[in-house]
């Protein structure tokens, strides 16, 4: 069966950037089987941002994980344009940001931002083009000041911005973003929030952004997609029509309130089951 | 504050603790009249310590080399164990095993087998140092090695990173503290390495002078031999020290404090 074939037959057109085609995931665990996916199918347009929206333990790490090829799922397919990821992310990997930095310790922000480059353009390496482009990423993300501080030199949200930067040099077409305002403080995290979205705005680039904040998904998206708890599945797909761009206070108006009202009703329905 | 203030501070509390116990030491033995080759004076001690053309410096000299040499062999060989048992799960199943059983027998005991296979001469005192210190070295290089950052190990997956990118980039200098802790141990043991291994049989160095010097009842030259010999461990453990500082500037330094202070 042909690829166009087999996506048409689901229903998904191809213009989109990332297609999750029924996808389901299954942990053994000794004797006991979890289900974390079941049949999950959503689409990623090209230039938009995305969240998986959900419970603790709904599976949207794990699905993240699948569509950036950190896992292979029991049944279903993920597509690039096409082509299924696994070959695609070979030729040209997507760019991931965890919870957890993960920062090297003994190297400086500006050595940390270039690690992915020296890996990916390990044949065409070229020191001065992939420190041009960290500092280029790290200014952007307001770390102009700090190329030449160890990673202990810096906030929690410091970091993350030297995180965002260091997936964003090796030029992705999609970021892939795991809870990763999720250990910051409330007032850091508005912070970050917004200068994603005018990184977001400046790059371009896609992002799938996965969070359990109702807040942080409205503010952030253009789609939301709402899980269920275990067995994860796709509970609705919710379309945010809050006019960019979008400043903080943007929380207050009417529209989103009612978008994080219709949102909780939506978890809470998934919650039971 | 100054760095030579500081280093001064760090550096008055001890020595003036060991110059008060050695003044003690010193008016303890005028007073009690112990005979010299029971309890010789401090004073007694540096004088055969500085005395000139003593061989005193050769003795010192010979321990020296056993210690250093064996040293650096011994760490060298328990870093190359360690990349080996963790790059490698057949050696980490069949040698590993053994090493570890090889650690359970007292390495002391192989001194004079060693007498016996390599002669008289720095050989055999030097491998004892290699078997004594290569142990610490590979257990926390590998433990330096194997704990990785989980969500390292996933970031370096989704670029396809591979083998030896992840070891040279990631998993070599993350261990290299771990890898200091290791090298301070077996600083350690190396000198106590040296020093049994003349005793098991020498001509020379400074567990040779000790024994010899306990045999004559040459109390005071046996003294300065324990001095020399813990001043060449503490310049070994400082020196090591000092390279982990000057390599390692991105470590978050541990400093004692005082609850309260």
């Amino acid at each position: 069966m042909s690829i166009a074939r087999s996506l048409a037959d689901a229903g998904i057109t191809t213009t989109a950037l990332i297609t999750v085609d029924g996808v389901s995931m299954t942990f053994r665990e000794g004797t006991r089987t979890v289900h974390a996916l079941e049949r999950i199918s959503l689409t990623v347009p090209r230039g938009q941002f995305i969240s998986l929206l959900g419970p603790s333990g709904c599976g949207k790490s794990t699905l993240l994980r699948i569509v950036g090829g950190l896992l292979r799922p029991t049944q279903g397919q993920v597509w690039l344009e096409g082509e299924p990821v696994g070959h695609a992310i070979r030729r040209r990997p997507f760019g991931f940001v965890f919870q957890d930095p993960a920062l090297l310790p003994w190297r400086r922000v500006l050595a940390n931002a270039t690690l992915l480059q020296e890996i990916v353009y390990r044949d065409r390496h070229d020191r001065d083009q992939h420190v041009a482009r960290a500092k280029e990423y790290l200014e952007l993300m307001g770390l102009g000041a700090f190329l030449d501080a160890y990673p202990r030199e810096l906030s929690g949200g410091m970091r993350q911005r030297v995180a965002i930067a260091r997936a964003l040099a090796i030029a992705p077409q999609i970021l892939l973003m795991d809870e990763p305002f999720g250990a910051l403080d409330a007032i850091t995290r508005d912070r970050l929030n917004l200068d994603l979205l005018t990184l977001w705005g400046r790059t371009g680039v896609t992002i799938m952004f996965v969070t359990h904040s109702i807040h942080e998904a409205a503010f952030l998206s253009d789609v939301v997609y709402v899980m269920t708890a275990r067995p994860g599945r796709v509970l609705a797909r919710v379309p945010v029509t809050i006019p960019r761009p979008r400043a903080l206070d943007v929380q207050e108006t009417p529209g989103f309130v009612h978008l994080v009202r219709e949102l909780r009703g939506l978890l809470d329905r998934g919650m039971e089951g | 504050m100054s760095r030579l203030v500081r280093v001064w501070a760090a550096a008055v509390p001890p020595l003036a603790v060991v110059l008060a116990l050695l003044a003690a030491w010193e008016a303890a033995s005028i007073v009690s009249r112990f005979p010299t080759y029971v309890l010789p004076r401090p004073s007694q001690i540096a004088r055969e310590l500085l005395h000139p053309g003593s061989l005193f410096w050769t003795h010192t000299w010979i321990t020296l080399q056993e210690t250093l040499i064996g040293f650096v062999i011994g760490s060298l060989v328990g870093l190359t164990l360690a990349i080996a048992i963790v790059l490698s799960p057949l050696i980490r199943r069949s040698i590993y095993p053994l090493i570890v059983l090889f650690q359970t027998v007292p390495k002391i005991v192989l001194a004079p087998i060693f007498i016996i296979w390599f002669g008289y001469g720095l050989l055999p005192k030097e491998m004892l140092v290699v078997v004594l210190a290569f142990f610490p070295v590979t257990v926390d290089a590998i433990h330096g090695l194997t704990s990785m950052d989980p969500t390292l190990v996933d970031l370096l997956h989704s670029v396809s990173a591979s083998r030896w990118e992840i070891l040279w980039k990631i998993q070599l200098p993350h261990s290299t503290p771990h890898i200091f802790s290791g090298l301070k141990v077996a600083s350690t043991l190396s000198v106590i390495g040296a020093i049994v291994g003349e005793w098991a049989g020498a001509n020379g160095g400074l567990g040779f002078l000790i024994l010899s010097s306990s045999a004559q009842l040459e109390t005071v030259r046996m003294f300065s031999g324990v001095v020399a010999v813990s001043i060449i461990g503490l310049l070994l453990f400082y020196a090591v020290s000092r390279l982990e500082d000057w390599l390692l500037p991105w470590r978050e330094k541990v400093e004692v404090r005082h609850p309260l202070g």
